[in-house]
Protein backbone atom coordinates (compact mmCIF):
# COMPACT_ATOMS: atom_id res chain seq x y z
CA UNK A 1 0.00 0.00 0.00
CA UNK A 2 1.21 3.20 -0.91
CA UNK A 3 2.07 5.96 1.58
CA UNK A 4 -0.28 8.91 0.77
CA UNK A 5 1.59 12.44 1.25
CA UNK A 6 -0.32 15.89 0.63
CA UNK A 7 1.51 17.50 -1.66
CA UNK A 8 1.88 21.32 -1.63
CA UNK A 9 0.38 21.24 -5.35
CA UNK A 10 -2.50 19.35 -4.55
CA UNK A 11 -2.99 21.55 -1.35
CA UNK A 12 -3.22 24.99 -3.69
CA UNK A 13 -5.21 23.16 -5.91
CA UNK A 14 -7.53 22.62 -2.79
CA UNK A 15 -7.48 26.33 -1.51
CA UNK A 16 -8.20 27.44 -5.06
CA UNK A 17 -10.96 25.80 -4.99
CA UNK A 18 -12.17 26.89 -1.52
CA UNK A 19 -12.03 30.17 -2.61
CA UNK A 20 -14.36 30.24 -5.26
CA UNK A 21 -16.88 27.07 -4.22
CA UNK A 22 -20.05 28.43 -3.57
CA UNK A 23 -22.57 26.09 -1.58
CA UNK A 24 -26.07 25.24 -2.79
CA UNK A 25 -27.31 22.75 -0.14
CA UNK A 26 -29.56 23.86 2.48
CA UNK A 27 -28.08 23.55 6.08
CA UNK A 28 -29.33 19.97 7.87
CA UNK A 29 -30.86 20.14 11.36
CA UNK A 30 -29.09 18.54 13.99
CA UNK A 31 -31.11 15.51 14.07
CA UNK A 32 -29.95 14.77 10.17
CA UNK A 33 -26.10 16.13 11.24
CA UNK A 34 -26.52 13.31 14.04
CA UNK A 35 -27.58 11.10 11.26
CA UNK A 36 -24.61 11.32 9.07
CA UNK A 37 -22.30 11.05 12.01
CA UNK A 38 -23.49 7.81 12.72
CA UNK A 39 -23.34 6.66 9.17
CA UNK A 40 -27.44 6.15 9.48
CA UNK A 41 -28.79 8.20 6.14
CA UNK A 42 -29.29 6.71 2.78
CA UNK A 43 -27.06 7.27 -0.08
CA UNK A 44 -28.93 10.68 -1.70
CA UNK A 45 -29.47 12.07 2.35
CA UNK A 46 -25.91 11.71 3.14
CA UNK A 47 -24.70 13.81 -0.15
CA UNK A 48 -26.50 16.23 0.70
CA UNK A 49 -25.53 16.52 3.83
CA UNK A 50 -21.91 16.18 2.86
CA UNK A 51 -22.41 19.01 0.26
CA UNK A 52 -22.85 21.43 2.81
CA UNK A 53 -20.21 19.74 5.46
CA UNK A 54 -17.59 20.54 2.90
CA UNK A 55 -18.21 24.25 2.96
CA UNK A 56 -18.84 24.49 6.74
CA UNK A 57 -15.76 23.85 8.31
CA UNK A 58 -17.52 24.81 12.22
CA UNK A 59 -19.88 22.47 11.31
CA UNK A 60 -17.68 19.81 10.26
CA UNK A 61 -15.90 20.83 13.68
CA UNK A 62 -19.05 19.60 15.17
CA UNK A 63 -19.92 16.37 13.57
CA UNK A 64 -16.22 15.46 14.36
CA UNK A 65 -17.05 16.53 18.01
CA UNK A 66 -20.11 14.49 18.23
CA UNK A 67 -17.61 11.30 16.75
CA UNK A 68 -15.98 11.84 20.27
CA UNK A 69 -18.92 11.78 22.39
CA UNK A 70 -19.76 8.63 20.49
CA UNK A 71 -15.88 7.07 21.45
CA UNK A 72 -16.42 8.38 25.43
CA UNK A 73 -20.15 6.54 25.44
CA UNK A 74 -18.97 3.53 24.00
CA UNK A 75 -15.68 2.39 25.58
CA UNK A 76 -13.55 0.07 23.06
CA UNK A 77 -13.12 -3.80 24.37
CA UNK A 78 -9.51 -2.50 24.99
CA UNK A 79 -10.35 0.15 27.21
CA UNK A 80 -12.82 -2.02 28.97
CA UNK A 81 -10.32 -5.14 28.99
CA UNK A 82 -7.47 -1.96 30.48
CA UNK A 83 -10.23 -0.66 32.92
CA UNK A 84 -10.56 -4.68 34.50
CA UNK A 85 -6.72 -5.26 34.67
CA UNK A 86 -6.38 -1.72 36.26
CA UNK A 87 -9.27 -2.26 38.83
CA UNK A 88 -7.11 -5.77 39.83
CA UNK A 89 -4.40 -4.46 39.98
CA UNK A 90 -5.38 -1.65 42.57
CA UNK A 91 -7.42 -4.67 44.45
CA UNK A 92 -4.39 -6.65 44.79
CA UNK A 93 -2.64 -3.77 46.76
CA UNK A 94 -5.36 -3.08 49.40
CA UNK A 95 -4.56 -4.59 52.68
CA UNK A 96 -8.20 -5.46 53.95
CA UNK A 97 -8.46 -3.51 57.21
CA UNK A 98 -9.84 -5.01 60.30
CA UNK A 99 -13.04 -4.71 61.69
CA UNK A 100 -12.36 -1.97 64.77
CA UNK A 101 -13.83 -4.25 67.90
CA UNK A 102 -16.12 -3.34 70.27
CA UNK A 103 -15.41 -1.68 73.54
CA UNK A 104 -16.37 -3.93 75.95
CA UNK A 105 -13.99 -6.53 74.30
CA UNK A 106 -10.84 -3.47 74.74
CA UNK A 107 -12.27 -2.91 78.31
CA UNK A 108 -11.75 -6.82 78.82
CA UNK A 109 -8.38 -7.09 77.29
CA UNK A 110 -6.66 -4.12 79.33
CA UNK A 111 -8.65 -5.80 82.32
CA UNK A 112 -7.40 -9.41 82.43
CA UNK A 113 -3.85 -7.72 81.78
CA UNK A 114 -4.05 -5.58 84.80
CA UNK A 115 -5.38 -8.85 86.78
CA UNK A 116 -2.52 -11.19 85.47
CA UNK A 117 0.39 -8.24 86.57
CA UNK A 118 -1.72 -7.97 89.87
CA UNK A 119 -1.42 -11.56 90.54
CA UNK A 120 1.88 -12.30 89.53
CA UNK A 121 3.04 -9.72 91.74
CA UNK A 122 1.52 -10.97 94.27
CA UNK A 123 2.62 -14.18 93.85
CA UNK A 124 5.92 -13.07 93.82
CA UNK A 125 5.95 -11.03 97.27
CA UNK A 126 4.71 -13.48 98.85
CA UNK A 127 7.07 -16.01 97.52
CA UNK A 128 9.56 -13.52 98.36
CA UNK A 129 8.06 -12.68 101.70
CA UNK A 130 8.28 -16.60 103.28
CA UNK A 131 11.97 -17.41 102.10
CA UNK A 132 12.67 -14.05 103.92
CA UNK A 133 10.83 -15.01 107.12
CA UNK A 134 12.78 -18.17 106.24
CA UNK A 135 16.18 -16.77 106.73
CA UNK A 136 15.82 -14.68 109.67
CA UNK A 137 13.21 -16.98 112.18
CA UNK A 138 14.85 -20.64 111.26
CA UNK A 139 18.24 -19.64 112.21
CA UNK A 140 19.31 -22.84 111.61
CA UNK A 141 19.42 -24.32 107.65
CA UNK A 142 16.90 -26.64 107.49
CA UNK A 143 19.53 -28.59 105.09
CA UNK A 144 23.48 -29.27 104.16
CA UNK A 145 22.92 -26.90 101.34
CA UNK A 146 21.14 -24.44 102.33
CA UNK A 147 23.52 -24.24 105.37
CA UNK A 148 26.54 -23.43 103.03
CA UNK A 149 24.62 -21.32 100.55
CA UNK A 150 24.00 -19.25 104.31
CA UNK A 151 27.72 -19.59 105.37
CA UNK A 152 29.43 -17.93 102.36
CA UNK A 153 32.62 -18.34 101.37
CA UNK A 154 35.15 -20.24 103.48
CA UNK A 155 38.56 -18.55 104.34
CA UNK A 156 41.33 -19.78 102.14
CA UNK A 157 43.96 -19.25 104.00
CA UNK A 158 42.61 -20.41 107.50
CA UNK A 159 44.78 -23.17 107.24
CA UNK A 160 48.07 -21.37 105.84
CA UNK A 161 47.62 -19.18 109.00
CA UNK A 162 47.78 -21.72 111.27
CA UNK A 163 50.62 -23.51 109.34
CA UNK A 164 52.48 -20.15 109.52
CA UNK A 165 51.60 -19.57 113.77
CA UNK A 166 52.55 -22.98 114.47
CA UNK B 1 -36.29 2.53 25.34
CA UNK B 2 -35.28 3.19 29.06
CA UNK B 3 -33.71 6.36 27.80
CA UNK B 4 -37.01 7.17 25.23
CA UNK B 5 -39.29 6.79 28.47
CA UNK B 6 -37.09 9.50 30.22
CA UNK B 7 -37.45 11.80 27.37
CA UNK B 8 -41.00 11.62 26.98
CA UNK B 9 -41.46 12.30 30.81
CA UNK B 10 -39.18 15.25 30.77
CA UNK B 11 -41.01 16.42 27.61
CA UNK B 12 -44.69 16.00 29.43
CA UNK B 13 -42.72 18.39 32.16
CA UNK B 14 -41.85 16.19 35.06
CA UNK B 15 -39.45 18.23 37.03
CA UNK B 16 -37.33 15.02 38.41
CA UNK B 17 -37.04 13.54 34.33
CA UNK B 18 -35.47 17.39 33.78
CA UNK B 19 -32.98 16.97 36.92
CA UNK B 20 -32.11 13.22 35.99
CA UNK B 21 -31.58 14.63 32.00
CA UNK B 22 -29.25 18.04 33.30
CA UNK B 23 -26.99 15.76 35.81
CA UNK B 24 -26.61 12.98 33.13
CA UNK B 25 -25.92 15.40 30.05
CA UNK B 26 -24.40 18.20 31.59
CA UNK B 27 -20.59 16.75 31.14
CA UNK B 28 -21.41 15.68 27.54
CA UNK B 29 -22.65 19.23 26.74
CA UNK B 30 -19.64 21.02 28.74
CA UNK B 31 -17.44 19.00 27.50
CA UNK B 32 -18.69 19.96 24.07
CA UNK B 33 -18.58 23.43 24.48
CA UNK B 34 -15.45 23.78 26.34
CA UNK B 35 -13.01 23.43 23.38
CA UNK B 36 -14.92 26.66 21.72
CA UNK B 37 -14.18 28.57 24.69
CA UNK B 38 -10.90 29.82 26.74
CA UNK B 39 -12.27 29.91 30.11
CA UNK B 40 -14.15 27.67 32.65
CA UNK B 41 -16.75 30.10 33.19
CA UNK B 42 -17.61 30.98 29.66
CA UNK B 43 -18.18 27.11 29.65
CA UNK B 44 -20.67 27.19 32.25
CA UNK B 45 -22.59 30.04 30.57
CA UNK B 46 -22.84 28.25 27.49
CA UNK B 47 -23.66 25.07 28.87
CA UNK B 48 -26.54 27.38 30.54
CA UNK B 49 -27.69 28.82 27.39
CA UNK B 50 -27.90 25.07 25.66
CA UNK B 51 -30.18 23.95 28.18
CA UNK B 52 -32.36 26.67 28.49
CA UNK B 53 -32.06 26.50 23.95
CA UNK B 54 -33.53 22.78 24.96
CA UNK B 55 -36.28 23.38 26.83
CA UNK B 56 -37.48 26.65 25.46
CA UNK B 57 -40.60 26.88 23.54
CA UNK B 58 -41.87 23.67 25.56
CA UNK B 59 -38.88 22.20 24.50
CA UNK B 60 -39.23 22.74 21.23
CA UNK B 61 -36.06 21.34 20.18
CA UNK B 62 -35.48 18.55 22.12
CA UNK B 63 -39.10 17.47 20.65
CA UNK B 64 -37.10 17.05 17.03
CA UNK B 65 -34.97 14.79 18.13
CA UNK B 66 -35.43 11.53 16.92
CA UNK B 67 -33.47 8.43 18.59
CA UNK B 68 -34.29 6.27 15.96
CA UNK B 69 -32.04 8.28 13.65
CA UNK B 70 -28.92 9.37 15.96
CA UNK B 71 -27.90 8.56 19.82
CA UNK B 72 -28.88 11.34 22.05
CA UNK B 73 -25.35 12.00 22.88
CA UNK B 74 -24.15 12.87 19.38
CA UNK B 75 -27.44 14.93 18.79
CA UNK B 76 -26.31 16.91 21.94
CA UNK B 77 -23.39 17.56 21.18
CA UNK B 78 -24.25 18.69 17.72
CA UNK B 79 -26.76 20.91 18.89
CA UNK B 80 -24.66 21.95 21.83
CA UNK B 81 -21.98 23.53 19.50
CA UNK B 82 -23.89 24.98 17.54
CA UNK B 83 -25.82 27.18 20.11
CA UNK B 84 -22.81 27.96 21.62
CA UNK B 85 -21.36 29.40 18.21
CA UNK B 86 -25.09 31.07 17.72
CA UNK B 87 -24.29 33.02 21.36
CA UNK B 88 -20.43 33.81 20.43
CA UNK B 89 -21.91 35.64 17.40
CA UNK B 90 -24.43 37.30 19.46
CA UNK B 91 -21.63 38.55 21.61
CA UNK B 92 -19.28 39.48 19.18
CA UNK B 93 -18.46 43.27 19.34
CA UNK B 94 -19.95 45.44 16.47
CA UNK B 95 -18.19 45.77 13.49
CA UNK B 96 -17.81 49.31 12.01
CA UNK B 97 -20.35 50.16 8.99
CA UNK B 98 -18.55 50.64 5.86
CA UNK B 99 -19.26 54.39 5.31
CA UNK B 100 -17.91 55.02 8.99
CA UNK B 101 -14.36 53.74 7.64
CA UNK B 102 -12.17 56.40 5.69
CA UNK B 103 -11.93 55.99 2.00
CA UNK B 104 -8.34 55.86 1.88
CA UNK B 105 -8.86 52.72 4.36
CA UNK B 106 -10.90 51.59 1.72
CA UNK B 107 -8.59 51.98 -1.16
CA UNK B 108 -6.44 48.41 -2.32
CA UNK B 109 -5.52 47.38 -5.39
CA UNK B 110 -6.96 43.92 -6.82
CA UNK B 111 -4.68 41.62 -7.88
CA UNK B 112 -6.35 38.62 -7.19
CA UNK B 113 -8.72 37.96 -10.48
CA UNK B 114 -10.97 34.16 -9.96
CA UNK B 115 -13.93 32.99 -11.91
CA UNK B 116 -17.09 33.81 -9.81
CA UNK B 117 -18.33 30.11 -9.98
CA UNK B 118 -16.74 27.12 -10.20
CA UNK B 119 -18.83 24.48 -12.71
CA UNK B 120 -21.71 23.30 -10.68
CA UNK B 121 -20.63 19.69 -10.54
CA UNK B 122 -17.43 19.67 -10.91
CA UNK B 123 -16.23 17.79 -7.82
CA UNK B 124 -19.11 15.59 -6.15
CA UNK B 125 -19.89 16.33 -2.32
CA UNK B 126 -17.50 13.19 -1.50
CA UNK B 127 -15.01 14.49 -3.05
CA UNK B 128 -15.45 18.04 -1.50
CA UNK B 129 -16.12 16.56 1.92
CA UNK B 130 -12.84 14.53 1.31
CA UNK B 131 -10.60 17.32 0.48
CA UNK B 132 -12.20 19.66 3.00
CA UNK B 133 -11.24 16.78 5.92
CA UNK B 134 -8.16 16.34 4.08
CA UNK B 135 -6.44 19.96 3.56
CA UNK B 136 -8.60 22.23 6.06
CA UNK B 137 -9.47 20.16 9.13
CA UNK B 138 -5.23 18.22 8.57
CA UNK B 139 -6.41 14.82 8.91
CA UNK B 140 -5.04 11.83 7.56
CA UNK B 141 -6.31 9.36 5.38
CA UNK B 142 -7.40 6.63 7.59
CA UNK B 143 -9.27 9.35 10.44
CA UNK B 144 -11.01 10.56 7.05
CA UNK B 145 -12.21 7.02 5.93
CA UNK B 146 -13.21 6.16 10.09
CA UNK B 147 -15.59 9.26 10.02
CA UNK B 148 -16.81 8.66 6.64
CA UNK B 149 -17.51 4.62 7.35
CA UNK B 150 -15.12 3.65 4.05
CA UNK B 151 -11.92 2.09 3.95
CA UNK B 152 -8.56 3.92 3.55
CA UNK B 153 -8.16 3.22 -0.02
CA UNK B 154 -11.72 4.79 -1.02
CA UNK B 155 -10.51 8.08 0.72
CA UNK B 156 -7.30 8.05 -1.74
CA UNK B 157 -9.03 7.40 -4.65
CA UNK B 158 -11.61 9.62 -4.05
CA UNK B 159 -8.96 12.16 -3.29
CA UNK B 160 -7.22 10.90 -6.48
CA UNK B 161 -10.27 11.72 -8.99
CA UNK B 162 -11.08 14.95 -7.08
CA UNK B 163 -7.45 16.48 -7.64
CA UNK B 164 -7.59 15.14 -11.60
CA UNK B 165 -10.69 17.17 -11.87
CA UNK B 166 -9.65 20.39 -9.72
CA UNK B 167 -5.86 20.04 -12.50
CA UNK B 168 -8.13 19.55 -15.29
CA UNK B 169 -10.77 22.68 -14.76
CA UNK B 170 -7.60 24.94 -13.89
CA UNK B 171 -5.64 24.18 -16.40
CA UNK B 172 -8.30 24.58 -18.94
CA UNK B 173 -8.85 28.00 -17.48
CA UNK B 174 -5.35 29.21 -16.94
CA UNK B 175 -5.31 28.90 -21.11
Amino acid sequence: MSEFIKQAEQAALWRRWRQVAEGTAEAPDPTLLAAWTEHRLDEAAAERVEAWLALHPEALGDVLAARGAIASVEPSAAALARGAALVAERDSKIMPLRRKAPAWRVAAAWGSMAASILAVSLVGFELGGSLYAGVLGGGQAESAFEQTLLDGPAPIFTDLDEEISS
Amino acid sequence: MAEANELAALIAGDKGAWDRFVRRYAGLILSAVRSLVREGTEAEDLLQEVLVRLCKDDFRLLKTYDPARAGLSTWLTIVARSTARDVQRRHRPPQSALEDVPETLLAVTDVHQEPLKLPKDLLSPRQQLVLTLLYERDLDVAEVAKILGVDPQTVRSTHHKAMLKLRGHFATEGR
